[in-house]
């Protein structure tokens, strides 16, 4: 009797040793280092943060997220990685976009795991698998699926599934300094040095057949964050910076009727805003709170 | 069943309006007007089994917004209605043929209405005859209430003249707008439609004391005109103007991205605020930026 719980809790510690050593985290990969210096737009989120009040009531009053985020249920929110990546890069074999993401913990899972989801991806019909990391969509989409150490990268465009990110570009797009990420829940910079973000958001304008930002091109650089201020607001700024003879005006009208915008969806549902917009050198300068509830901190 | 409907501006009141249940608010169609009958037939869903009754309706008729939670109630003097015309047999299938039940309206007439048409069908399914005026909705109670808070037909298509005469393209105008938001009820439509769409185009409906509109089109699909809003005190007039020159804005995004030509201009009187639009093609304008379930 003794010795067979002798065995069990030998048997316990044993897996739970295993488990420790199989979830002991891997370092970031290294290549990812390349990514922010060579990329026209980068963005972060910081994954663990989207179930946090107010994010998830702001989010959850529009109906398009409102089914989404609160509804994955809680033992699964661990599995989620802490934060995501996303890398646009403009190059002369054509452009694309990398997504990466720190594992942690779950990185030796994702490994074991890796051609499961594979043969899953094909099987369920999302495209054809080709080699050991590519992905083929009956659209004629390719993506790249990899894992280098710690950290899980996903990109697409020709150029890059022939290549591991890392060095992608032609050449450095020239982005702002990174954003500080602890902060911030979500943050976005770009680089316009090489025209590629106008160009961006003109296919975009296109497609959508709307002018989001017709003062694109006088954009030299950007960025956007959004963070918590205080337990029932959410602050997000916009900082843009104009090049040498651009239209000032112009972008400070296209930012005006975004925040304006912006603001009228959010009062839908009871979600009171304070705005500013203002000039500083070649720099606009947007910020918004948003407060919960309809009231003020 | 639960559908959402994606559609943009026509012209700035439509956009606000003409995509949801509404009331207190007259849209005037003058079918002899070139456009109007192609513009009526594409934009206005008032169908008796998938058909458009718009071409049979006489060359003026009116869209009523009355109720939040209805159809608006389609309105026109008819005369005496001959039993074989085409609207008669639309009136007809409406109210159910042989099923049809009958109950007195508030000043005498009649009102048909079909018993077996589920009330939250928004599809047209009761009318009223009262002086020569035939008055065409979904809930026979929505044209009920209509009907009794007016003395006679003439009133309950009234527009404020006063104000009209202000606005330059009334007498030419193929279609022509006005709410008065007395009693609070424009504001309690637009309130309901706030649930409803994506983005709210005036931010405080109380803030509107009378809104009229004239607009002009073309067969070549040129939409042209004016729109007014008095507001219910002076300091209101900036938060007015700032309202319609977001929608403005909102319509020149929209043309520009598609090419085509587009001027607006917006500004404030000693009486209220004033939009001027052109737009050169009215059927560009849709796209979706306004979303509406229904």
């Amino acid at each position: 009797m003794r010795a067979s719980r002798y065995i069990l809790i030998a048997l316990a510690a044993f897996v739970v040793v295993l488990l420790l050593w199989f979830f002991r985290p891997l370092p970031p990969s290294g290549l990812k280092g390349g990514l922010y210096s060579h990329a026209y737009l980068a963005g972060m989120v910081q994954v663990h943060h989207l179930w946090d009040r107010p994010l998830i009531a702001i989010l959850s009053s529009f109906p398009e997220t409102a089914a989404t985020l609160p509804s994955v249920p809680l033992f699964l929110r661990p599995l989620f990685p802490p934060k995501a990546e996303l890398y646009l890069f403009s190059s002369k074999e054509g452009g694309g976009w990398v997504m990466a993401v720190d594992l942690g913990w779950r990185s030796r899972l994702f490994k074991a795991l890796h051609g499961f989801i594979m043969r899953q991806i094909q099987y369920r019909g999302f495209g054809a698998v080709e080699g050991e990391n590519t992905i083929r969509t009956p659209s004629g989409r390719k993506f790249v699926v990899y894992q280098d150490a710690g950290t899980l990268f996903v990109a697409e465009g020709e150029a890059l599934s022939q290549k591991i990110p890392g060095s992608i570009a032609d050449s450095g797009a020239g982005l702002p300094p990174e954003l500080s990420p602890e902060k911030n829940i979500l943050s976005l910079s770009f680089s316009n040095k090489e025209m590629a973000f106008e160009k961006v958001v003109k296919d975009m304008e296109e497609e959508i057949g709307f002018l989001l930002l017709p003062s694109a091109g006088s954009l030299m650089d950007g960025t956007f964050m959004v963070r918590y201020a205080g337990d029932n607001s959410l602050a997000a700024e916009i900082v843009l910076g104009v090049r040498e003879g651009g239209d000032m005006e112009g972008v400070e009208g296209d930012v005006g009727y975004l925040v304006d915008l912006l603001d009228r969806a959010l009062s839908t549902h009871d979600l009171k805003t304070e705005r500013t917009i203002r000039r500083e050198g070649n720099k606009i300068m947007a910020k918004m709170i948003v407060h919960l509830n309809g009231g003020k901190q | 069943m639960k559908r959402v409907v994606m559609m943009l501006v026509l012209i700035p009141v439509l956009f606000m309006i003409m995509g949801g249940e509404s009331s207190a608010l007259t849209f005037e169609f003058n079918k002899g007007k070139p456009g109007v009958q192609a513009f009526a037939v594409k934009y206005l869903r008032f169908t008796v089994g998938g058909e458009t009754i718009i071409p049979a309706l006489p060359a003026n008729f009116y869209v009523i917004y009355d109720s939040a939670d209805d159809i608006p109630v389609l309105v026109a003097k008819v005369g005496k209605l001959n039993k074989t015309s085409r609207l008669s047999l639309y009136l007809e299938a409406i109210s159910g043929g042989g099923d049809a039940k009958v109950v007195a309206g508030p000043h005498g007439g009649k009102v048909v209405y079909n018993p077996n048409r589920p009330p939250d069908k928004k599809v047209l399914s009761s009318y009223a005859l009262w002086d020569g005026w035939v008055f065409i909705g979904s809930k026979k109670e929505t044209i009920m209430e209509l009907l009794k808070r007016h003395k006679n037909t003439a009133e309950i298509v009234k527009a404020d003249k006063a104000v009209s005469a202000t606005i330059k393209e009334w007498k030419n105008a193929g279609v022509r707008i006005w709410g008065d938001n007395t009693n609070d009820r424009l504001s309690s439509l637009f309130g309901a439609q706030r649930t409803k769409i994506l983005i709210p185009l005036i931010r405080d409906p109380r803030q509107i004391k009378y809104i009229s509109g004239a607009f002009i089109l073309t067969e070549a699909k040129e939409m042209s005109g004016t729109l007014l809003i008095l507001p219910t005190g002076q300091q209101f007039l900036k938060d007015i103007e700032s309202d319609l020159a977001f929608i403005g804005e909102t319509i020149r995004r929209r043309l520009v991205a598609v090419k085509t030509p587009y001027k607006g201009k917006v500004y404030s009187t000693d009486n209220g605020v004033v939009y001027e639009t052109y737009i050169g093609n009215y059927l560009a304008a849709q796209g979706q930026i306004v979303r509406e379930e229904r």
